[in-house]
């Protein structure tokens, strides 16, 4: 018998299918001023983007370079990913 | 005292939290900002004292200094998970955030002050199963729902309450095709499209709500209660935002009790709820996440939610 990878997947897992964009973030960096506490968004040329022009607030699942989790407290999650779960409810 | 300040938890990219620190800021009110996740990388100080009285010291972000007795309230929102260290053996990393979780994570989670929300309850609410007990304790329409490893078990469930929909029981972060960011839609299964994989882990089905016509989102703040009606051509809107419209909608008042009485039993002070709405006008019960987005439904209807979440975090 030939071992089959497909059929050591778990079901929910097959049905996984790509959300739509390529997920990657529409700026280059951010940081977050330190008078404001509100986060800065530059894009690849260095400027300004203005607020709500990027990213989203919507539920869906986006992956980034930085962290960032619905829970960062969860004690079983050994926590070493880099991806951050936006929370698809 | 005018300037206890709020502290917000929560990684750099959060829009969400960007529009709340805005208004509490236009009400004069100090935020202190904090990614616990920066507290490996080595850009957060934390020096708590205890002993006879209370909690006492202070945590140092790049920007701020925040007295740990002298917090207003916390808004916990997508803080950062502790990362190990580039360059740290993986064992030791393991270990430093271990001590991070129960150390910093610790002293956080204990400040004494109010919480939107606190981290413990949102764990514990963010279990689907504790989820629909507490619904149908509640009185809301819950629909049959298995959670299951066995592929019997769910072709029976099928074959009793078809045509079902499969939803993961908590969402994670996945890629396919390389690199593509990847989700479970809401979708119906057929019973044909089961196999002896269901046996690898758990599986939940529940049965599609018949007659469904739209979702309603429902976002409690508080004791304020916000319900938002969604359309959309697909089962899942979350597939296409282009396709959604959105109307406030005039939740019935049992309904409206029913979803605080959920966040007291779970301790909660904020939560987003998700209804399958029928033809007859009743509420399928879907699910709450204690950590919901939100911010993009008062862009498109107007109601105050921001205004509603600064009033709590502000506290009376």
């Amino acid at each position: 018998m030939t071992y089959d990878p497909l059929s050591h997947r778990p079901w929910g897992a097959t049905r996984m299918t790509p959300v739509t964009g390529d997920g990657r973030p529409s700026y280059a960096r951010i940081e977050l001023n330190p008078d404001t506490q509100v986060a800065r968004y530059f894009d690849a040329a260095g400027r300004l983007i203005q607020a709500g022009k990027h990213g989203t607030n919507k539920p869906q699942t986006v992956s980034q370079p930085t962290g960032g989790s619905k829970d960062g407290e969860d004690p079983s999650n050994p926590d070493d990913v880099n991806v951050t779960q936006y929370v698809p409810d | 005292m005018a300037d206890r300040p709020v502290l917000v938890l929560t990684c750099l990219d959060d829009p969400t939290s960007d529009v709340v620190i805005t208004e509490l800021c236009r009400r004069g009110i100090a935020v202190v900002r904090l990614d616990p996740g920066e507290f490996l990388a080595g850009r957060v100080e934390l020096a708590a004292r205890f002993g006879p009285g209370a909690l006492s010291g202070r945590i140092r972000t790049p920007t701020r200094v925040l007295e740990l007795d002298s917090v207003r309230s916390v808004y916990y929102r997508r803080p950062s998970p502790h990362a190990i260290p580039a360059g740290m053996d993986a064992q030791d990393g393991r270990f430093a955030v271990v001590q991070a979780r129960y150390g910093l994570d610790g002293v956080l989670a204990d400040l004494g002050c109010r919480y939107v929300n606190h981290p413990w309850n949102i764990m514990r609410a963010d279990f689907k199963p504790a989820q629909l007990n507490a619904a149908a304790a509640l009185g809301f329409q819950v629909p049959p729902t298995i959670v299951t490893n066995s592929l019997d078990e769910a072709r029976r469930f099928a074959a009793e309450h078809g045509p079902v929909v499969y939803k993961p029981l908590r969402a994670v972060p996945f890629a396919v095709n390389g690199d593509r960011p990847a989700m479970v839609w809401v979708e119906v299964v057929e019973p044909s499209e089961l196999d002896e994989r269901i046996a690898l882990t758990a599986h939940m089905f529940q049965a599609r709500t018949l007659d469904k016509i739209a979702d309603v989102r429902v976002t409690v703040v508080g004791e304020r209660v916000f319900a938002v009606r969604i359309d959309s051509p697909c089962l899942d809107f979350r597939q296409d935002y282009e396709k959604v419209a959105y109307s406030r909608f005039d939740l019935p008042r049992p309904v409206a009790d029913a979803c605080r009485g959920y966040l007291s039993h779970f301790d909660l002070l904020f939560g987003a709820f998700d209804f399958g709405l029928r033809a007859d006008g009743t509420l399928d019960w879907y699910e709450c996440d204690p950590a919901g987005q939100w911010h993009w439904l008062e862009e498109e209807t107007g109601l105050p939610m921001t205004s509603a979440l600064a009033d709590l975090l502000e506290g009376e």
